[in-house]
């Protein structure tokens, strides 16, 4: 991986655990690996995408209409690893037309953790029995995420047990915000 | 510590199943960590409260077998008797001669999770001592014959009804099942308790080096008749307890309660230095300190696990798992609960095999990381326990699995992924699919897997790739 | 602004502090200015809990108060020319206690107590009712300057600190006061009018 990213200037990341793991690679070789200093380098030009529009590229405002009710998943590896918090609410709350609604404890965790979901089926269902009843108590019409492990997860709970709102990742919702095209 | 019957999934299977007790425990999380955040929210000074605390507990455990030491002497000089207990046997071996030197027979205790970890009662009771719990919800445990389920209210899963059925069983009187009765129904019986006793026995939230003093903090003020009406006392605290000096103590002070239950200071806080002095009318005539190893050197030889021994045990770790506010506490098999007791349990003790599976039972959402007020990195060192766990037993077939995907992920098949999909989620080969990989079957259980996508996004890059280009 | 009148509005930003932690956990104070008020409320807290039987630290850690004013009309028990087990039955049977505090703690409404010949442990333990009295001026800002209040090399065998009454919520969270020690704590904060050290 570090050989692949060596070339680019700025590798961005769909999910934040995936920018927090990079980010914590240079911990995971060891400071004194020969390859601690690449991964210091690729670390530090690694974002997670709505942390790379709005801190890398300065853009807060986006384009189009999105006129819906949106509630927002904060992943736990995106809030608490790679500590972005407030860049995809600054993102969604700038689009026309979409109204976003607070998710009851938002920091709880989804229950989707890797490996765990299937180690643990029966806990990591339970836990996101429980988030996908905070979600639906807010009445959203979509929900939204920026890391595709939860929203998977959580897609498969909500489509499992019914009729649902929607779960778009972050930039789905953007993209059909500014086309007006329906993602899926 | 009691060994664990069977594994960790499947007792949390059996917790998950429970309804009624994990309305209980969501409940009490969720109560507790509210109180938690309010205070946190109210008080400005609480990022640099944790930080002194933390800065403490850091010195503290560099320090420990100075600061040991340092105790030592100093209780020496008070009249406190210190015993150093290198296991569970020797610790509860001391306690019992010592009982048996005082002529002790009965005894009260105030809530202590280290003697829950070395299974003193069980050893006391062995010999007949009688030893009554004195924290309300200890108490209901005891008389239920279970182990606590959180580290601060250890009753969470009994309700009222429960308790009164016990208590009736216990006194062989009619109670009502009201709070209040049966709280005061607790005062007179474990009044009396307290008024019999020829020895209390306590744990310490700290001890202080430079004074040798024990600090205890309750809210119930059984503490504090556990100290002051049997004539003999013995504290047993685990060896990291330690601070350096009553700066240090209030350092804590200011942290622990707050973490615990949001309260600014618990009703009770006594800093001990040795038994009642000249003329006074109450309090032991003889105290003693056992300090408890217990598998706890080993950890502090452990520079990746060092760290761990700066737990305060305010359950603030515990509050905000999402693990334990599904399973509960007794899910965890050992005396800590939680993500410290994920943590501690396989460190303190290494020969228990099953006490691994705990490390992997976290989705590393780093919630106790954030929520423990001493800075200890709980969901690094769940992933430093997996490595561990990895190097010394490979896990071969997860390895191998691994392996195969890495491999399809690289090669130009991965390009059938979405056809694999859509096979995977209907009709035969689904079923079929579904039995060759179990980890397909634990997924869709409860889960819809995912719409299949015309194309992966690797088929797809080299015309959005090209796309990009052009529109710059 | 004077020393003095300095030293009284700071001790007066002190009792405020006190009373309101005091009061959010539940303690109860009465704000008092003179030692004939402390005088009477302590009667009337004293009568109106009907207690028959009072046991309190020596006279002299409770001055300004009057004990003898009180002996006609319930029974007294200092910790003066009595044994151990006498002291404890009487605590055990008592209506209140009676304490003296060496400090208290602005921040979290803190009484701070230490165990001595002349000041028992029982007496603010073992009776329902815990009446004890706190001059103003000698509220500290925290816990950690409580602690320094002691030599450290020369520590009271027990430090006390006491905040609101004994509480627990064991079942079902349903907060409960006085299950082990006193159910009901009562302060009396005597904050005279013109500042002079006690």
């Amino acid at each position: 991986m570090l050989r692949v990213f060596e070339p680019y200037d700025a590798v961005v990341t769909p999910s934040g655990s995936c920018a927090a793991m990079v980010q914590h690679y240079e911990t995971v070789f060891g400071t004194a690996h020969s390859l601690a200093a690449q991964a210091r380098a690729l670390a530090a030009k690694t974002h997670e995408f709505s942390a790379f529009i709005v801190n890398q590229l300065g853009v807060t405002k986006m384009p189009g209409r999105f006129p819906q009710r949106v509630t927002w998943h904060a992943a736990c590896h995106g809030t608490r690893l790679a500590q972005v918090r407030n860049e995809p609410l600054q993102l969604l709350s700038s689009i026309e037309g979409l109204e976003l609604v607070p998710l009851p404890r938002v920091e709880d965790c989804c229950g989707f953790g890797g490996a765990f979901c299937v180690k643990f089926p029966e806990i990591s269902s339970a836990m996101g029995a429980e988030k996908c009843a905070h979600v639906h108590s807010t009445r959203a019409t979509v929900l939204a995420g920026n890391d595709a492990g939860c929203l998977l997860h959580l897609q498969g709970l909500l489509a499992r047990a019914g009729p649902a709102p929607r779960v778009l990742h972050l930039a789905e919702l953007l993209d059909e915000a500014a086309t007006g095209r329906p993602t899926c | 510590m009691l060994s664990p019957q069977g594994h960790f999934a499947e007792r949390a299977k059996e917790a998950v199943a429970d309804a009624h007790l994990r309305a209980a425990v969501r409940r009490t999380v969720d109560r507790l960590r509210d109180l938690r955040r309010t205070t946190e929210a109210n008080d400005s000074a609480m990022p640099l409260r944790r930080e002194k605390a933390r800065l403490v507990r850091e010195h503290s455990v560099a320090a420990l077998p100075h600061l040991l030491e340092q105790f030592t002497q100093a209780c020496r000089r008070n009249g406190t008797v210190v015993h150093r207990a290198a296991d569970a046997a020797e610790a509860c071996g001391i306690a019992l001669s010592l009982l048996r030197t005082h002529a002790a027979r009965r005894v009260v205790k105030s809530k202590s999770m280290v003697t829950e970890e070395i299974g003193l009662n069980e050893a006391l009771e062995r010999d007949g001592i009688e030893v009554t719990e004195t924290d309300l919800g200890e108490w209901i445990i005891q008389l239920a014959g279970e182990r606590p389920s959180h580290i601060i209210l250890p009753a969470i899963h009994k309700t009222r009804h429960d308790v009164q059925r016990l208590f009736e069983r216990e006194s062989g009187t009619t109670l009502s099942p009201d709070t209040a009765r049966l709280c005061a129904h607790a005062r007179i019986r474990l009044r009396e308790k307290f008024l019999q006793a020829d020895a209390g026995i306590s744990g310490a939230n700290f001890a202080v080096a430079s004074t040798g003093s024990i600090a205890l903090f309750t809210n119930e003020g059984n503490g504090r008749l556990v100290t002051t009406l049997p004539r003999v006392h013995i504290a047993f605290m685990g060896m990291e307890r330690v601070v350096a000096d009553l700066d240090a103590l209030a350092s804590m002070a200011e942290v622990l309660p707050r973490s615990a239950t949001g309260q600014k200071l618990t009703s009770y806080c006594t800093v001990i230095t040795g038994p009642r002095g000249p003329g006074e009318l109450d309090g032991p005539e003889h105290l003693h300190v056992i300090i408890v190893d217990n598998g706890r050197s080993a950890v502090w030889r452990d520079p990746e696990f060092r760290d761990v021994l700066r737990c305060i045990r305010c359950a603030a770790c515990l509050n905000v798992c999402p693990v334990y506010a599904q399973v509960g506490g007794h899910s965890y098999g050992g005396t800590y609960p939680g993500p410290i007791g994920a943590v501690l349990t396989p460190l303190l003790r290494p020969e228990q095999r099953s006490a691994t599976e705990l490390a992997e039972a976290s989705t590393l959402c780093a919630a106790c990381t954030e929520a423990c007020p001493v800075g200890i990195p709980l969901h690094d060192m769940l992933v430093r326990l997996r490595r561990r766990e990895q190097a010394l037993h490979p896990h071969r077939v997860q390895r191998l699995m691994l392996r195969v995907a890495m491999r399809f992920a690289r090669s130009a098949k991965a390009g059938a992924l979405p056809a694999l999909l859509r096979a995977a989620s209907h009709g035969g080969t689904a079923i079929v699919l579904r039995k060759l990989v179990p980890a397909l079957d634990h997924w869709q259980r409860t889960r819809a897997l995912p719409p299949a996508p015309a194309q992966t996004f690797r088929a797809l890059w080299p015309q959005l790739a090209q796309e990009a280009m052009n529109e710059h | 602004m004077s020393t003095n009148a300095s030293a009284r509005a700071a001790s007066t930003l002190a009792a405020n502090s006190f009373r309101e932690a005091l009061l959010a956990v539940g303690g109860e104070v009465h704000l008092v200015h003179t030692a004939a008020e402390a005088q009477a409320c302590l009667q009337a807290v004293l009568e109106e809990a009907h207690v028959r039987e009072l046991v309190h630290h020596a006279a002299e850690t409770l001055a300004p108060l009057q004990l003898s004013a009180l002996a006609q009309q319930l029974q007294l028990t200092g910790p003066h020319g009595i044994g151990p087990q006498a002291h404890r039955e009487h605590c055990a049977r008592a209506g209140a206690g009676l304490t003296g505090a060496i400090a208290g703690i602005a921040a979290t409404g803190t009484l701070v107590l230490a165990a001595a010949a002349t000041t028992p442990r029982s007496t603010s333990l073992l009776p329902p009712l815990h009446v004890a009295l706190l001059h103003s001026a000698r509220i500290v800002p925290d816990i950690a300057a409580a602690l320094l209040l002691f030599p450290a090399q020369a520590l009271p065998s027990q430090i006390i600190n006491i905040t609101g009454p004994s509480r627990t919520g064991d079942i079902e969270h349903d907060l409960t006061t006085g299950v082990h020690g006193p159910a009901r704590l009562v302060v009396i904060l005597l904050h005279p009018e013109s500042e002079h050290h006690p």
